[in-house]
């Protein structure tokens, strides 16, 4: 059974769980205390008019939950408001306006993604950049990137998760996030045809082909002779086998000997022009 | 104790005895026998990513153990809910087969919870011998858990969803607004490992605890719910609920 609150009566005096900065970003579930009726307001919680509606319970019980390992709690308490996130930042919980807080939270995607690109999808330091990324939105591009990044390690297994996310996706406005997220892949994509191709076919599962055409025009049929070819299938790809046969980073797109797109047909590409 | 004395004074204290249903009171031991185990992750579940993970009582995590557990004795012990989580939310959690908890036993609360919470009106050392009383060993006391959701929820299903048929309760525990003194509460000795048959379900908060090790479990068990803006539920709790409800023989 729900209670309701004026924002007016709460503050903010910590959150579920037991999050440190390592799991940034992450969006934090709040635990208020009200001053009017000594109760602290549990998840889960929903905002309406001013309001917020969550499971009451007495005001000792937070020392209880602190205890009990359920409930961390903030530094200081804030002022409870309308529209603002509690949020695990790099630096600490972060209190602030939806706005400004879901703004931090796509540019740390965004980051992400930008340092998958300079690392290598193949990298194993990119599985949590990438997860980071997810945890920020749940994203067609991101899982299509999770999935072909667990494809190029050999681990398919760990993709299949991915893939059933993307398959959740269909239909779904994941919003603004994915066109950011898939500019800043460009450089990843524009690295390896056959990645762009499998990232591609991925992001079709999400129901997606807007996406997956334009990875497919930009970055695969920029190549002449292409436009009817299959697209390359990641499966041709060699699976990862040590750190020194790792994708290279995408800087200067060189490939080496034990590339995979040796296994591929050969393309012939033409110069690519800004539109 | 015995699990017939506890489901004695169950009955003994509904006063009037309650019109025989052999249809619901089959389909209470039926479910009883079934009921997983379900469990809330509380911090980034970095310890998933062990070649072999295992679920750990405080005292082999050698982290400090809580006050309410040290109260219950259950400092060596895993605890699971038999039923839903009965907590206000947790980032994730782990539904396990009944047959997982092997040697354990079980309480028919949160036997944590009679530190500061419940059966207030008896003294802490008569709340003490109450915990060791109502211990029960496990299998056996899943025939208590069948008396208790027939003579507290008429069905299953109410158990399930927390709903209250009638607060009886021999040790005055028992109230609607508190779901944890009505569900029975699973100790099972020292460590559980993860990946296993008995390993059954699985949600996570997409937005807090979804990582490369949480994946891992994804990728291990089927039946796994990611809570975000397009899943049909809101919560870890919501998902674990409707996934007990889905399954329930």
């Amino acid at each position: 059974m729900t209670t309701r609150f004026d924002f007016q009566s709460l503050d903010v005096v910590g959150f579920i769980g037991q999050l440190d900065t390592s799991a940034a970003p992450a969006r934090l579930m709040p635990v208020y205390v009200c001053s009017s009726s000594a109760e602290i307001v549990l998840p889960p919680l929903s905002e309406s008019e001013g309001n917020v509606r969550g499971h009451a319970a007495p005001k000792e019980r937070l020392n209880e939950l602190v205890d009990e390992q359920e409930v961390t709690c903030l530094p200081s308490p804030e002022p409870a408001k309308p529209t603002h996130l509690l949020w695990m930042s790099p630096e600490g919980p972060r209190y602030e306006s939806r706005e400004r807080a879901e703004e931090a939270l796509e540019q740390l995607a965004e980051d992400a993604i930008r340092e998958v690109c300079a690392l290598g999808l193949r990298e194993d330091g990119a599985c949590d950049l990438l997860f980071k990324a997810y945890r920020v939105r749940t994203t067609a591009v991101v899982c299509a990137l999770l999935s072909v990044h667990f494809q190029l390690r050999g681990d398919p297994d760990q993709g299949q998760p991915l893939q059933k996310d993307l398959r959740r996706l269909a239909g779904k406005d994941t919003g603004r996030l994915e066109r950011r997220l898939l500019d800043a892949a460009a450089p990843l994509l524009a690295s390896s045809r056959e990645v762009a191709a499998a990232v591609a076919r991925e992001i079709r599962r999400a129901e997606r082909d807007d996406l997956a055409e334009e990875i497919l025009d930009e970055h695969v049929r920029h190549v002449t002779g292409t436009a009817s070819e299959p697209a390359p299938a990641i499966g041709q790809l060699e699976p990862f086998r040590s750190s020194s046969s790792a994708e290279r980073p995408v800087r200067g797109v060189r490939r080496s000997r034990s590339s995979p797109a040796r296994h591929l047909p050969r393309f012939r590409c033409v110069e690519r022009r800004a539109p | 104790m015995s699990v017939e004395r506890y489901i004695e004074e169950l009955f003994a204290a509904l006063g009037s005895p309650l019109p025989w249903d052999f249809d619901a009171a089959s389909q209470c031991l039926r479910a009883a026998a079934w009921m997983p185990l379900s469990h809330g992750l509380k911090d980034n579940v970095g310890f998933l990513g062990a070649p072999e993970p295992e679920l750990l009582s405080p005292k082999r995590m050698g982290t400090r153990a809580t006050d309410a557990r040290t109260f219950a004795g259950t400092v060596d012990a895993v605890c699971f809910w038999i039923g839903p989580l009965r907590i206000p939310d947790r980032n994730a959690a782990l539904v396990f087969r009944a047959e997982a908890e092997k040697a354990g036993t079980a309480t028919p609360w949160d036997s944590g919870g009679l530190l500061a919470r419940c059966a207030q009106h008896l003294g802490e050392a008569e709340r003490k011998s109450l915990i060791e009383r109502r211990t029960m060993s496990a299998p056996g006391y899943r025939r208590a858990l069948a008396a208790a959701i027939f003579v507290r929820h008429g069905n299953p299903q109410r158990y399930v969803q927390g709903a209250l048929l009638r607060a009886t309760d021999p040790d005055r525990i028992c109230q609607g607004t508190d779901l944890s003194s009505f569900t029975y509460e699973a100790q099972i000795p020292g460590r559980l490992r993860i990946f296993t048959d008995d390993l059954m379900y699985g949600a996570a908060h997409g937005s807090v605890a979804m990582n490369r090790h949480m994946n891992r479990v994804r990728s291990f068990c089927d039946d796994f719910d990611v809570i975000d803006d397009f899943s049909e539920h809101r919560t870890v709790v919501d998902a674990v609920r409707n996934y007990y409800e889905r399954k329930l023989p």
